[in-house]
């Protein structure tokens, strides 16, 4: 094949033209000209340094390595001319005894791409404000019920209050003992109620500093509890009958606490709408979590004997502003917004095909799986620096947090499990470089996961995590299954991360 | 102040439409959206530059307008013909140039000019010879671009 010739080059929408040995222009294609705002008698035989603003080396750098290599290709450069600002990738070639430079103009991608960043910033924070104010609106909703909560333990205490006084009045307090101790356990117990009903509004209204982001491992049973208290007046107004199923054993998930209890009072204050707009017999809600182990994840399940989600509006209930309520009532961003938090959980929220009532599922990933999601976007982040990850197994959330927390400032990555056998399951799929387990667990214990463990798995450090009274197990265990330590309970950052980082010396 | 900007002047059935500024991304056609007049002059004298972007806005915008209005584009500056040149759709098809700008050179004084000219002063896309420096009053002055390329949107004979 032949060089193209320069009527050819005459017709690339991009500048390209050719170099003596000098660096000075031979020729050169119109769209030089309309780039550097030049008449052709300005650009022929100049200097290329002359015609861009562009440091002399860069051309003779490009110029030394297409000579030795017969073609080149130059970093993104930006250079301005006259009030424009350019980016530009200039690709060089031999051609006989000149040098062809053709270019790609990447302004436009550039300047484009910054105002894409910028615009999603803006949208981010929008979009927290209107997590913000959806959890205005559905606190306001919930006044009415919230507020007949804090009467009848306030009822409670006002009451006994006077049962006080009047035991105060008769000469002998001491008669009075009994009566005295049960009257201040009920006033106790009543204003223990309303402050954990204004604990729970108050978080649930708190936004923190990293626009409510930041995930925990946290327990979903008390998402469904905190959510139950804040909505508990309304469902007894509307003499609804809460079910909760729970079974037995951790539903622990990497997530936010506030926004998945924003999903679950989203769908209750629904059912509530829609059981008592319909004025059902029985009005029941339904709440229970599974575990499905094949899929790798929790189920949330809220259901309802309401009338159900009608067919025809079933496809759009997940829209914005998709609302059945009548106007100032619901701000039809809910179901969109809760679909939102559980993607942003990589969990999911649907509705559920059922005869009679709604039915909504959110799923959730298992811990196991989602620790490794979020610690993938570290692993981009990070890209060459390659940090130990560290399996740390207990039932507890506490302690997971605690060591996520402390590993955050360090190059360790975290990976967290709720039990023995979920453990070995993360075990199986990816590598480790270092396990930190718990005694106690339910299920397998701490002992047993290990000596499975040093079964099929390789000869990885492994340490013992547990207070002063698993001390005799690590002794027993220390040879036989090649411990490399042990943390006692309670512990701190320090010898968390001088353990492991004596585990990896040498 | 924005980068861009338009004034818009109506007549009967006319309506005349003067741009400002850098037609970009952020460029916003807004006011000039509905306008349905017979005539629709755009006055392109004040567009400092042009991108991609602005071209494909434009391109959208000008192709809605110009199945119900007669098109005049007037003033014309260097950076919008070179975009006439090498963008099909810039100059919708029955479109009209009244004006355009196009760059002179003065051998005796190196004065630099842009000269206002029409389409019917350009024949088989040479450029005029015998224009007078604005500065020394010298006749003759030259063309100061490949001919062939930038009368391209004009016919050829
Ligand atoms: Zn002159």
């Amino acid at each position: 094949m032949t060089i193209l010739s320069t009527d050819e080059l005459d017709l690339l929408f991009s500048p390209a033209f050719t170099l003596s040995e000098e660096l000075k222009v031979q020729y050169f294609n119109p769209a030089l000209s309309t780039l550097l705002q030049l008449p052709p008698r300005k650009i022929k035989e100049q200097k290329v340094k002359e015609l861009f603003p562009l440091d002399e080396r860069f051309w003779n750098d490009l110029k030394e390595r297409t000579q030795e290599q017969g073609s080149a290709i130059s970093e993104e450069i930006d250079f301005s001319i006259g009030s424009e600002n350019y980016t530009f990738v200039f690709r060089l070639k031999k051609v006989d005894s000149l040098i062809l430079c053709v270019s790609n103009d990447l302004s436009v991608e550039k300047s484009l791409h910054g105002k894409y960043r910028e615009q999603l910033e803006l949208l981010k924070k929008s979009h927290q404000q209107v997590v913000q104010a959806d959890k205005v609106r559905a606190l306001g909703e919930l006044t009415a019920g919230i507020s007949h909560e804090i009467n009848n333990p306030l009822t409670v205490a006002s009451g006994n209050n006077e049962l006080l006084g009047f035991a105060l009045e008769t000469e002998d307090l001491n008669e009075q003992r009994e009566i005295l101790t049960q009257c201040h356990g009920n006033i106790d117990e009543a204003l223990t109620r309303i402050q954990t009903i204004i604990a729970g509004m108050k978080g649930f209204l708190h936004q923190d500093s990293q626009g409510e982001d930041k995930k925990e491992y946290i327990e979903l049973k008390s998402v469904i509890d905190n959510s139950l208290k804040l909505t508990q007046g309304t469902l007894d107004s509307a003499s609804i009958k809460s079910v909760v199923n729970i079974p037995e054993g951790g539903h622990v998930v990497l997530g936010n606490q506030t926004r998945l209890e924003q999903i679950v009072i989203n769908l209750i204050q629904n059912a509530t709408d829609s059981m008592r707009d319909a004025g059902v017999l029985n009005p029941t809600l339904k709440i229970d979590l599974k575990r499905n182990p094949e899929k790798h994840q929790i189920s949330l399940n809220i259901s309802d004997n309401g009338p159900g989600v009608s067919t025809e509006v079933k496809d759009q209930i997940f829209e914005n502003f998709f609302t059945t309520k009548e106007m100032g009532k619901g701000t039809g961003l809910g179901l969109s917004l809760c679909q939102k938090i559980a993607e942003d959980h990589q969990g999911s929220l649907r509705l559920i095909d059922k005869e009679g009532g709604a039915h909504f599922e959110l799923c959730l990933p298992i811990i196991e799986v989602s620790s490794f999601a979020s610690n993938d976007e570290i692993f981009s982040k990070l890209n060459d620096i390659h940090g130990k990850k560290i399996l740390v197994v207990d039932n507890d959330v506490t302690i997971l947090n605690l060591c996520q927390k402390f590993m955050e400032s360090t190059s360790f990555i975290f990976i967290g499990s709720t039990g023995g056998e979920e453990a070995l399951e993360v075990l199986n799929k990816y590598d480790v470089d270092a396990v930190i387990t718990d005694l106690n667990m339910p299920g397998i214990d701490g002992s047993t996961f290990v000596k499975h463990l040093r079964q099929s798995y390789g000869p990885v450090p492994v340490f013992y995590l547990s207070d002063t009274s698993g001390m005799d197990q690590y002794k027993k265990d220390k040879e036989a299954l090649n411990l490399s330590g042990m943390l006692v309970k309670p512990f701190k950052s320090s010898e968390l991360v001088s353990l492991l980082e004596e585990a990896f010396k040498g | 102040m924005s980068k861009f900007q338009i004034d818009l002047t109506l007549n009967a059935g006319q309506a005349i439409v003067s741009l400002e500024g850098v037609m970009d991304e952020d460029m916003v056609l807004e006011k000039v959206q509905g306008l349905n007049e017979e005539t629709l002059i755009f006055d392109f004298d004040k567009v400092t530059s042009i991108n991609s972007c602005g071209i494909r806005d434009w391109i959208t915008f000008i192709s809605s307008k110009a199945t119900d209005s007669k098109i005049v584009y007037r003033k014309c500056p260097k950076v919008i013909i070179e975009q006439l040149n090498m963008v099909k759709g810039f100059l919708p098809e029955g479109a009209q140039i009244e004006s355009f700008y196009a760059p002179f050179f003065c051998e005796s004084c190196e004065n630099e000019e842009m000269v206002l000219l029409s389409p019917n002063h350009i024949k088989g896309r040479k450029a005029p010879t015998n224009l007078p420096c604005s500065q020394c009053k010298t006749e003759g002055i030259e063309f100061d671009a490949l001919e062939s390329q930038y009368f391209h949107f004009l016919p050829e004979a």
